[in-house]
């Protein structure tokens, strides 16, 4: 069981996240913006983030990512970025590549599904302090 | 008026020195104010006297505007004209020839040319030559960069409005298939929750489609409008009965403070937007047990709708953004309402046909006071221009 937060501006998105990791008995937390998931971040110390792309702005989720990461206490939280960008521009994220450039551990395709979900929270959860993509590289 | 706003760049090629220094001093005098756009226009001119040279001067450099002479020593005008055509559009040429016939004048014209001088000619009819394709030259090129404005603001609003439609089909979607793989049975606790979601979300995206539409119709002016003598107070009580379900649900007292008879000219369904968007919204931003106050001042020429409500309120942020199309304010006061983020840009589109206004004045946490304004009488009818 891990404390794990979710930042998406979308409700549904959320809950559905929410469904499917209390059926691993995680402990979810929710925000609908960077800033409110920055600050509960900051309360609660999650375990894992799960972070959306497109909130107010194209690339709010960018900036978060980038805010988490500058901050001692919450830089070694993997990120789990959630995105419909492959659907958008036709185009794909691939952690190893676009993980160069943005300090995220993985990327999940919209909508989520459960196995998938999943397999990559337990896959995360795991990951030791050293492999976490802190700064990009 | 004497401030050059632009100076276009005038390439001479003629073998005749004379005849390039004349153009030159010509032109070097030369200002042409541009009456539609309002801006003075000035001219910069180089001469080449060859096919070579005009080759090497192409190099690193683009002209706005070519006088050529017909006749080179080592080549034809019209050679080059042939090849200025063929590489860049928006050059315009005016050719320039002592052998003035009606075959060569034709030819050149067939090939691009925008206007034809006959040797010899004078200074002021060279001016009216240059002063002629300048115009058309500066017109054109602002037609250009005010299409290809156009064509991002489209983009932008497609790629915006995909992602409003697809968010909703990905919440469905995600809900169903947590139904098909029975993590949710109709015995779980969150059932009767993912069901009225998913038929919420349906019923955003019907609004989407719809305030769509209405956004639609007011910006491309398709659809006449009908402006016509119209009480507001009765409108008002009509669109105050139709959001009452959603206002009893949150236990939301409306009141309205106006006098019976308010009278405007104006198409009523965009008059109905405008209040029902205003009306929709005091109700789904307040608290429970809130109020909405609608209060319509009818001064001498202006009509002022003030609504007020004891809703969540907004930050100066959320303000300063608040009529851009598909703005939503979304946090954790707003997790549970819905919308399209088009109701505040679309009253803001159909004000300006009234020459009016929107603004908001607002405090987090006490609430929001919308208060929109329209001339009564408009002298013309303003039609409206298409953004996107």
């Amino acid at each position: 069981m891990a404390k794990i937060l979710c930042i998406d501006d979308d409700r549904d998105v959320l809950e559905t996240c929410k469904i499917i990791l209390t059926t691993e008995k995680h402990n979810v937390t929710m925000a609908m913006n960077g800033n409110e998931g920055y600050s509960k971040a900051k309360a609660d110390a999650p375990d894992l983030i799960l972070l959306d792309v497109m909130m107010d702005d194209n690339t709010e989720g960018f900036h978060t990512a980038y805010k988490l990461r500058k901050d001692p206490t919450l830089k070694f939280v993997p990120i789990l970025m959630l995105t419909s960008v492959n659907q958008k521009l036709n185009m794909k994220c691939d952690p190893k590549k676009d993980g160069n450039f943005l300090p995220v551990d993985a990327f999940l395709e919209k909508p989520v599904e459960k196995a998938k979900l999943l397999k990559e929270v337990k896959r995360l959860l795991a990951l030791k302090k050293d492999d976490i993509n802190i700064d990009g590289h | 008026m004497n401030n050059v706003n632009d100076v276009l760049n005038v390439l001479i090629i003629d073998d005749e020195e004379g005849m390039c220094l004349g153009a030159s001093r010509a032109l070097s005098s030369t200002k042409v104010f541009i009456d539609d756009l309002k801006v003075m226009v000035g001219f910069s001119s180089t001469a080449v006297h060859s096919y070579t040279e005009y080759k090497n001067s192409i190099i690193d450099k683009k002209y706005d505007l070519i006088l050529l002479d017909y006749k080179l020593p080592d080549g034809s005008g019209l050679d080059i004209l042939q090849e200025i055509n063929e590489q860049s559009k928006e050059t315009l040429v005016i050719m320039m020839t002592a052998y003035a016939t009606f075959e060569t004048a034709v030819q050149a014209t067939k090939l691009g040319a925008y206007d034809f001088l006959a040797k010899p000619f004078t200074p002021e009819e060279l001016r009216n030559s240059v002063r002629k394709a300048a115009t058309r030259f500066v017109l054109a090129k602002r037609a250009k960069s005010f299409e290809e404005e156009k064509r991002k603001i489209r983009f932008e609003f497609i790629s915006v409005l995909s992602h409003e439609l697809k968010s909703p089909i990905n919440a469905i979607d995600g809900y169903l298939k947590l139904l098909k793989e029975g993590s949710i049975t109709p015995e779980s606790e969150n059932y009767p929750m993912i069901i009225e979601r998913s038929l919420i979300r349906l019923e955003g995206m019907r609004k989407l489609i719809f305030d769509l539409l209405d956004m639609t119709r007011i910006e491309s002016g398709q659809k006449a409008r009908n402006i016509k003598p119209l009480n507001l107070t009765p409108i008002l009580n009509t669109l105050i009965e139709q959001n009452k379900y959603l206002a009893q649900q949150n236990n939301i007292t409306v009141n309205l403070f106006a006098k019976d008879e308010i009278s405007i000219d104006a198409d009523q369904s965009e008059i109905e937007i405008i209040l029902n968007n205003l009306i929709n919204n005091a109700i789904k931003y307040n608290k429970p047990s809130g109020t909405v106050d609608i209060t319509v001042n009818d001064k001498q020429n202006l009509i002022e709708i003030q609504v007020k409500d004891s809703g969540i309120g907004l930050s100066r942020e959320e303000q300063d953004k608040l009529f851009n199309d598909f703005v939503r304010i979304k946090n954790s006061d707003t997790i549970h309402i819905q919308g399209s983020g088009l109701g505040l840009s679309t009253i803001k589109k159909i004000t300006a046909l009234y020459e009016g206004s929107i603004n908001v004045s607002s405090q987090k946490g006490i609430g929001s006071t919308f208060q929109v304004t329209l001339k009564k009488y408009l002298n013309d009818t303003i039609y409206p221009k298409i953004v996107t």
